[in-house]
């Protein structure tokens, strides 16, 4: 019976994430391929149309055919311009307005209230509003992502500036630091953790933002080109687009996270 | 400073926007008919009260919400113990876990719009979906903050796995799960709105404002809006009392 | 008392994988213990004596020789023997009594009945009058009393306390030595302690086993004939004392 306990409450409670160097790495692949062979098999074996469910060979078909005709390559490109143009917006409103709501008590009482309502109403219902003001071109999609990135990376900035032990800031005065030194030697030690989060979180939601976008109200971009599948019905294409976009936002996460771990390392153990 | 100066600092910004649209409204500068005015706004929010039609269409939302995230919420707890609890589960899932959390929710709309119709169920179930994860997640951190001492206590005094569930597991990671069932109920309300959005029309406040977008009412815009955010608030405000009245009394909780 | 064999130890080692190599903690352990009998374990650090009452536990099974407990091979951890950690290890989620009845998951006993003995016990280690508050409303002694009383439930014949009060300030700690004391001298079970404080070994046992580190052995068995309540004054128990000290100082320096 000990034994049962045991698996009921196992002591190496490893994180979701299947350790990449050790032998957890190989069962943590196991489950994919499996899943996949089955796919392969279900669909092969016409258990289930390919109208639903097209197979996984179908799917790589469809992606290599988007590759081909140059739709892929332009689709990526026009997301992926809208999303840094919108990232590079919103986190330069943002990073500002962090500093400045976490600097000053009056902009932070004039302010801030507003910016934390606007901040309660969820992205999506400013969807439609900034589709009135804006239309459906390119600045909707510009401002929507600007938006989605502002919040977080506001906050955090706001929140990782106020974090700052008042006995590192007494620091600077006390060895009368210029403002240039007391902010590069203190201060962004100091916050560049916290803000890099924001940074990070603001990516991600701006990824999922300009998709939704795209889906809505768009002429162009891996979102449009997923609803034009959709309307033709075609699920293999759908699939081979889905991929992509859960491809790019992985890769622009993990990109993300690994400088996350270089900044650990040079700025961890922090406040 | 005190409050009323605090309060009227933090309502100056709003009062102060709030004023130039109306004036420039009421002078003409813009066009009402495009750009509304805060009296146009507060007008639809009163037709819009006053007319039954829109309580139908909220409490259609409200509903398709609440089935969705419950269901979520049904599906998640479970599978989050199991994945909690077990190494081998997650070990298996792990992978699969981690790309569903950056794939953008959304992009399951168009296949699940296929796979499950365009109508009533296709929401439902999308909202079920964005309500499932953040509890799944959520509670595998739950079961991960157990302690592992209370393990050995477990193995002490020779508890069956019935009453390890129901005393140690459960409670123990009562926090994670509230947690995530927060979480749903907030994201749950979005998938809502985002499932009228996308989904086939149908009667619900997502469905109106978009109808207003179309016919590009901006004072109904704003006005739904604002009930679309109340909500939300409304929604968290009830969530945050629930952890509060459950994890009462067991303050420093993972002791 | 009677001086029926309770607990035999018979050549027993454990050892450890450790870094690189293998860790020796006890080597050739031999032991006897009777019937209501209050041995004590001291050591420095790394002495093994806390991996002894594991073993004894049944936490952990050794590497060879065995463990016989009422007559029976110990094979895992059971009802006859409880055990009391340095941290109380009291479920932060149920109250006291809930803790309490925690042990009591596997008997047969009706909920009266439970409840009776809850109530018994509580009365015993003087906590009847927190029963319903939570451990984080405890102070320390308090909770390491109700540990106790959750050791002592399922009426063991014998009670393992691994440095029970080394987490607590010195005065609760010699309260505590002092309601061990009547505890076990109402209850008359058998108890093995395992301290780094000699005095509480001197004044709470009625013989004290000697560890030496590395590898952890018996060093030597002193037989503690002074009557009860002991005086932690009298000149006799003082001169036990040192005589322990000088003992463990030796090996402290031979490490």
């Amino acid at each position: 019976m000990s034994q049962a306990v045991n698996i009921v409450l196992d002591r190496r409670q490893s994180k979701v994430r299947a350790p990449s160097l050790r032998l957890g790495a190989l069962r943590g692949v196991v489950a994919p391929l499996v899943l996949l062979a089955l796919w392969q098999f279900i669909s092969a074996r016409g258990l289930v149309s390919s109208l639903v469910l097209p197979s996984p060979v179908q799917v790589l078909v469809a992606l290599r055919g988007l590759a081909e005709s140059g739709l892929l390559a332009s689709s990526i490109a026009i997301s992926l311009r809208r999303l840094f143009l919108g990232y590079a917006l919103g986190v330069a409103i943002g990073l500002p307005l962090g500093v400045l709501l976490a600097a000053s008590s009056l902009a932070r009482k004039l302010i801030g209230p507003s910016f934390y309502a606007t901040a309660r109403v969820p992205l999506l219902a400013w969807v439609p509003f900034l589709m009135v003001i804006f239309g459906i071109g390119e600045v909707l999609k510009l401002f929507i992502i600007a938006k989605a990135v502002l919040t977080p990376v506001t906050m955090n900035t706001e929140r990782a500036i106020a974090a700052i032990p008042a006995g590192w800031r007494e620091l600077g005065r006390m060895y009368r630091l210029s403002a240039f030194t007391s902010a590069r030697r203190i201060l962004l030690p100091a916050t560049i953790l916290p803000v890099f989060v924001g940074l990070r979180f603001g990516l991600i939601q701006a990824w999922s933002v300009l998709i939704v976008v795209e889906l809505l109200a768009s002429t162009r971009g891996l979102g449009f080109q997923l609803t034009m599948a959709r309307q033709l019905f075609q699920l293999d294409t759908m699939m081979a687009l889905m991929l992509v976009i859960g491809v790019i936002g992985f890769v622009l996460d993990r990109g993300l996270a690994l400088a996350e771990r270089v900044l650990v390392r040079q700025y961890g153990g922090g406040a | 400073m005190n409050r009323v100066a605090t309060l009227s600092l933090g309502l100056a910004l709003p009062l102060a926007v709030a004023v130039l649209w109306q004036a420039a409204a009421s002078t003409n500068l813009i066009d009402v008919t495009q750009w509304a005015s805060p009296v146009l706004v507060v007008q639809a929010f009163g037709t819009q009260f006053a007319d039954p039609q829109f309580w139908t269409d909220l409490s259609d939302s409200l509903v398709r919400a609440a089935l969705g995230t419950t269901l979520g919420v049904i599906a998640g707890i479970p599978l989050g113990l199991v994945l909690g609890l077990s190494r081998h589960v997650r070990a298996l899932f792990a992978p699969i876990l981690d790309a569903a959390k950056v794939i953008p929710f959304f992009t399951w709309v168009p296949l699940l719009s296929v796979w499950a119709g365009s109508g009533e169920t296709g929401k439902i179930i999308f909202i079920a979906l964005a309500a499932a994860l953040p509890v799944l997640f959520s509670t595998i951190e739950g079961v991960f903050s157990i302690q592992p001492r209370h393990r050995e206590l477990v193995h002490l005094l020779r508890l069956r796995p019935v009453t390890v569930l129901r005393r140690v597991i459960l409670p123990g990671a009562a926090p994670g799960i509230l947690r995530g069932v927060h979480l749903a109920l907030l994201y749950g309300w979005l998938a809502t709105i985002g499932a009228e959005y996308f989904f086939e029309a149908g009667p619900g406040i997502g469905g109106n404002i978009m109808g207003a977008r179309e016919l590009y009412e901006l004072d109904v815009v704003v006005a739904d809006m604002i009930v679309i955010g109340l909500i939300g608030i409304l929604l968290d405000i009830l969530a945050h009392g629930v952890e509060r009245y459950w994890l009462r009394g067991q303050g420093g909780h993972s002791a | 008392m009677s001086m029926q064999e309770l607990l035999k130890l018979q050549g027993v080692t454990k050892g450890f994988a450790h870094g690189g190599g293998q860790v020796q903690a006890l080597c050739n352990i031999d032991l006897t213990l009777a019937d209501g009998e209050f041995l004590a374990f001291v050591g420095a650090s790394g002495c093994g004596k806390s991996t002894l009452l594991r073993l004894i536990a049944g936490l952990e099974t050794p590497d060879t020789g065995s463990i016989t407990l009422g007559g029976a091979p110990v094979a895992g951890p059971s009802p006859a023997c409880g055990m009391i950690f340095q941290d109380h290890r009291l479920l932060p989620w149920l109250t006291v009594a809930q803790n309490i009845d925690l042990a009591l998951e596997n008997s047969w006993l009706t909920r009266a009945e439970r409840n009776r003995q809850i109530a018994e016990h509580l009365e015993l280690v003087g906590l009847s009058a927190f029963a319903k508050a939570y451990p984080r409303q405890l102070s320390g002694g308090m909770a390491q009393r109700a540990a106790i009383a959750r050791g002592l439930i399922t009426r063991p014949r014998l009670l393992l306390l691994d440095e029970p009060f080394s987490a607590l300030d010195a005065l609760t700690r010699t309260r505590l030595q002092n309601e061990l004391q009547s505890i076990w001298a109402h209850e008359k079970t058998a108890m093995v302690l395992v301290t780094h404080d000699v005095e509480e070994a001197v004044f709470l046992a009625d013989r004290i086993v000697v560890l030496a580190p590395h590898p952890g052995r018996i060093s030597n068995i002193v037989n503690i004939d002074l009557p009860r309540p002991r005086s932690r004054e009298a000149a006799e128990f003082v001169a036990l004392k040192a005589g322990l000290l000088r003992d463990l100082e030796a090996y402290a320096e031979a490490a």
